[in-house]
């Protein structure tokens, strides 16, 4: 039952339909969304971080990045 | 940097002992204990001392919640919330935020809650132990609104001044009176690149302690700035205090229009001018140095680069610390609010914490970017017997502009 | 009631005033507030009786002697004791069943040696697993205790449970990584057990091995106070590669085969099963989306040193490939890894039945299983759980399986396999709870007719697991001796009275 979601300005989000009875949007513009996002990353660099030194890349073979 | 909107219309109603707790309320708090991973706590720079895990996000909206439910009465729980520096550290770990915020628009706002629950409080006739020092420190900022021209202007004697108010230095009451390193500092750097400015002089009372006792009077001084910006044809608000930049750019839009207005924080200003303008320091401070990232930049606003870049365009000079995703935990004890005068112990002990990790990476200077984090250190350094210097990173620039001025700093001096 | 439950000592204010004596007036909390926030732990919780197991009195000790005045006085006077960690355990071992006094260990958090010529270090059980790794980071060092829970559990409560780890396909579990500990028993005696009578050997032949004893009792027998661990040097490097794949079977024999490979740097190996995917892309905002297509994904993960790593990774990527599994790129193995510990159950991630997000909180079925049990329990948890769905619309909610490696230094045998359920726990009543704990029931017994494990993080001691666990699952003979040598140690049944069934202890 994968779920249709809203794609906009870069980022996913539920459809607001579904947050309508049990629980309900706060107000939130796009800049407190990016600064999520951005929390976020800076919070799984973080992770990769403190367990090791390096993220390993794929065999080149296996991932051609992309351009 | 845009302005960021997040808010809670039903924060807006008070909680009271005498009504139940309102079912949105429950949720709102049910949402946090629903998770009770409680990543918030071990984050939590309060908790690391106190080791108390009332003291922290989990541990309020759990508080909440069991009075929702007839376990515990809504008036006890105010020491509680006396233990939050109110540094956002909580808000942004907390998967409701970090991990889907941003999808389902809606997240962890607990330094909201912490002043709500606060200034319910008092509306509803309580009390709040050591509250009279935060009382006479607004007072003492309410006592300068009535004289403030002349305060907000002096710390600018004997600088040239020769812009308009396009481009507005903001500095607050503790700032011009107790951080005037800052300003005046920072004015004569704009002043060596040919930046043209004005002084905003009417700031009226900017403390977010204020927030925490009553919002609306914190909202009226807000709205008399945000009507005189427009007035005045202010442009870009360049601000010197980062809790004030925090408070402009996370609550101003939740009730005025700040549109038309940039607001700017010191350090992004300066390194920006300097890059537009090609202009690299001109004199070498070879040094390695501790920073503290301020948790209203890194936490609460997430925008820690500027102070950090702009000591990288400094020749010599290099940061050892860790980096702004290490330094959600840590504060310099301060607290964007009310925390030091409210716990002065455990403040400090958050600070000494704090000051010895930068001891640790064998500095003697830690670099800040914000005047209370200057403060705070200065008085643990002092307690403490530490020796690591606190200088703000507006100082360091400042010097290697050839400006000069009195410094404590081995390195620096 | 038992002749042993009967009979606890109340906490007067003769006993509080005893305890202030005895730790100091900041640290013993009386107030509700303080009392409510520690009734529960970090499992769906029975909110519609919380005054019930709100403990009579918190103490935050701070050092072994303080325990040991604690569980003196208490022993005296014969009141329950709850010990509490990081409060993160899944099995409501911090629950306080009797009330009376939860000893809240988080202040004894200090580092207390760091031995890098043996490679161990001894703390206080009040530590957090991440504060400790950010005071090793500089020496290049790491305590490898990577579980979902890894930003806030503590040790105590490690020990508590005897705890798994993501990564224990390398470097084991908590039973392997700690090496020996410090243990307060109920009449104040303070001894250290390990592999053999001292701290920092790990492999002794001497006398009973008393070390797995005094690990995952859930706080029955003991408070640990101190423990010596197990260093590791921080990995050169670190590979996650995500595998797509269109069917069960396929996947489950590309996780055999990398399992059984023979490799020495695999850290854990996984299965997300259709249900787990679908539930994942309700909000998979750090999950990468991913190819529609996709209905199981395994997952498998390295560290160590990078000249062994790069050719290992290779070779596991030839198992996947093998097998039909297409790798989903760095961005998913990065983005999704990193997030391990933080993305699967936010408070909004539920669904009613006609698709509102809704408030649930997240339980966690942690089965040990072995290989050629996986298909059976995959098929009869998602069966059970449907049921109660159907039953219960909106009140419980299947959130998929994962699958993972979980026999320390080697990635074959056993497996955890865990069936996550949401469970809107705002709605509990006596009727909800109670088809929650049938379905535990259910869940726990289909595991044991499979010869498996009810728990292999959290401990068994839940309601509902309990009964199966200890009366199914140990009935060989296990279980009576735990009675027995509970009994020995705990003559008064003060430690965390309740749990594991072992009031049945005492019944003559
Ligand atoms: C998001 C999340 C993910 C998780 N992932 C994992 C995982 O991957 N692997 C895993 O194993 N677990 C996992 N868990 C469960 C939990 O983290 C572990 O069970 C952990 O061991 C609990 O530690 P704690 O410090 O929170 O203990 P608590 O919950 O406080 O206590 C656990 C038990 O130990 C007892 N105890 C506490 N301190 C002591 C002591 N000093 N001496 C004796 N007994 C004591 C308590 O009485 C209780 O019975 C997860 C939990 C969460 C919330
Ligand atoms: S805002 Fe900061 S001090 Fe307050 S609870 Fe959150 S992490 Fe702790
Ligand atoms: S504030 Fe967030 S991390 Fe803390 S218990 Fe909560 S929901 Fe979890």
């Amino acid at each position: 039952m994968a779920e249709e979601i809203i794609y906009k300005y870069g980022h996913i989000e539920i459809l607001p339909t579904r947050m309508q009875e049990y629980i309900k949007q706060q107000e939130m513009n796009e800049a407190e969304r990016e600064r999520i996002v951005k929390a976020r990353n800076i919070h799984l660099d973080w992770y990769h971080r403190h367990f090791a030194y390096e993220v390993l890349k794929p065999p080149a073979e296996e991932w051609e990045p992309k351009a | 940097m845009p302005y960021q909107l997040s808010k809670k219309d039903f924060y807006a109603e008070p909680l009271s002992k005498a009504k139940p707790i309102d079912e949105e309320f429950v949720k709102e708090a049910y949402l946090v204990f629903a998770c009770r991973h409680k990543f918030c706590r071990d984050i939590c720079p309060n908790f690391d001392i106190t080791r108390n895990e009332a003291h922290s996000s989990y541990g309020f909206h759990t508080s909440i919640l069991a009075v929702s439910r007839g376990v515990g009465q809504l008036d006890e729980l105010i020491d509680n919330f006396t233990y939050c520096l109110e540094c956002g550290a909580c808000e942004l770990r907390c998967p409701n935020t970090c991990m889907g915020g941003d999808f389902y628009r809606r997240s962890t706002t607990t330094v909201d809650l912490v002043r709500k629950i606060r200034r319910d409080h008092m509306a509803d006739g309580g009390e709040i132990k050591n509250w009279s020092a935060v009382k006479e420190y607004l007072d003492e900022h309410r006592g300068f609104v009535a004289t403030q021209g002349d305060l907000v202007t002096k710390w600018a004697e004997g600088i040239k001044v020769a812009g308009d108010l396009k481009t507005a230095l903001f500095v607050d009451f503790f700032t011009a009176t107790q951080g005037t390193e800052v300003p005046r500092l920072a004015a004569q750097v704009l002043n060596k690149l040919g930046v043209k400015y004005g002084i905003y002089t009417t700031p009226g009372v900017t403390a977010p302690e204020l927030l925490s006792e009553n919002d609306d009077e914190w909202k009226k001084y807000a709205g008399e700035n945000v009507a005189n910006f427009k007035k005045l044809g202010v442009q870009t608000l360049v601000v010197m205090n980062p809790h004030d930049y925090a408070l402009l750019i996370r609550e101003y839009p939740k009730w005025f229009d700040m549109d038309g207005i940039e607001t700017v924080f010191i350090t992004d200003f300066i390194l920006k001018k300097m890059k537009e303008k090609g202009v690299t320091p001109p004199k070498a401070i070879e040094g390695k140095f501790a920073y503290h990232d301020p948790c209203t930049l890194n936490t609460l606003v997430v925008e820690a680069e500027s102070p950090r870049d702009l000591v990288g365009m400094v020749p010599g000079a290099e940061i050892v610390d860790v980096p702004p995703g290490n330094q959600w935990r840590y504060c310099c004890g301060n607290g964007n609010g009310p925390y030091r005068k409210l716990h002065e112990d455990i403040a400090y002990r958050i600070g000494q914490k704090r000051l010895r990790a930068a001891a640790d990476l064998g500095v003697d200077t830690i670099l800040v970017a914000c005047p209370h984090c200057k403060d705070q250190f200065t008085d643990v350094k002092q307690k403490a017997g530490l020796p690591v210097e606190p200088v703000h990173v507006i100082e360091l620039v400042a010097k290697a502009m050839g400006i000069e001025w009195e410094t404590t700093s081995p390195t620096i001096g | 009631m038992t002749a042993a439950t009967s009979t606890y000592g109340a906490v007067t204010d003769e006993v509080v005033a005893e305890l202030k004596r005895l730790l100091g007036d900041e640290n013993v909390l009386t107030d509700m507030h303080e009392r409510a926030m520690r009734a529960f732990s970090c499992a769906p919780a029975p909110l519609h009786r919380w005054k019930d197991q709100t403990p009579d009195v918190v103490v935050l000790p701070g050092s072994t002697e303080d325990v040991v005045g604690v569980l003196k006085l208490a022993n005296e006077r014969r009141i329950p004791v709850t010990p509490r960690a990081g409060a993160s355990g899944l099995a409501d071992g911090a629950m306080p069943l009797r009330k009376g006094i939860c000893v809240d260990i988080k202040r004894m958090n200090e580092i207390f040696e760091i031995d890098e010529d043996n490679m161990c270090a001894t703390v206080g059980t009040g530590i957090n697993m991440l504060k400790l790794n950010e005071v090793l980071e500089p020496l290049g060092k790491i305590y490898p205790d990577d579980l979902a829970g890894y930003a806030n559990a503590m040790l105590g409560g490690r020990i508590g449970c005897g705890g798994w780890t993501l990564i224990g396909g390398k470097f084991g579990h908590i039973p392997d990584t700690v090496i020996s500990m410090e243990c307060v028993l109920p009449d104040g005696q303070v001894i250290w057990v390990g592999g053999g009578g001292t701290k920092k050997i790990r492999k002794s032949s001497s006398g009973y091995r008393l070390k797995d004893l005094f690990m995952q009792h859930q706080g029955t027998l003991c408070i640990a106070t101190k423990a010596v661990i197990e260093l590791y040097p921080k990995s050169e490097v670190e590979f996650a590669g995500y595998f797509a794949f269109d069917n069960w079977d396929d996947a489950y024999a590309a996780l055999y085969d990398v399992t059984t490979r023979g490799f020495g740097n695999l850290s854990s190996a996984m299965i997300f099963d259709d249900k787990k995917i679908d539930f994942l892309r309700r909000d998979d905002e750090a999950f990468i989306p991913l190819p529609k297509e996709v209905k199981f994904v395994d997952l498998f993960t390295m560290y160590g040193l990078k000249c062994e790593v790069e050719p290992a990774v290779r070779e596991g990527f030839r198992i996947m490939k093998k097998h039909g599994g297409r790798y989903l790129g760095p961005e998913q193995g990065e983005g999704d890894w990193a997030s391990r510990h933080d993305r699967y159950h936010l408070s909004y991630h539920g669904r009613t039945p006609d698709g509102q997000a809704t408030l649930m909180s997240w339980h966690c079925e942690d089965t040990a299983a072995y290989h050629t049990a996986l298909p059976i329990l995959r098929e009869q948890y998602h069966e059970i759980v449907g049921r109660y769905m159907t039953e219960y619309p909106g009140v419980f909610d299947d959130w998929g399986i994962f699958i993972y490696t979980s026999n320390p230094f080697k990635g074959w045998g056993d497996y955890l396999i865990e069936i996550d359920v949401g469970i809107a726990e705002l709605q509990y009543n006596d009727e909800t709870w109670d088809a929650w704990i049938r379905m535990k029931r259910e869940i726990a017994e289909a595991a044991v007719a499979q010869e498996c494990s009810v728990s292999i993080c959290h401990g068994s001691c839940r309601e509902g697991d309990d009964d199966v666990a200890m009366h199914k699952e140990m009935k060989n003979g296990t279980f009576d001796i735990m009675k027995k040598i509970k009994r020995m140690i705990d003559p008064n049944n003060i430690m965390n009275p309740g749990k594991y069934c072992l009031d049945e202890a005492y019944d003559d």
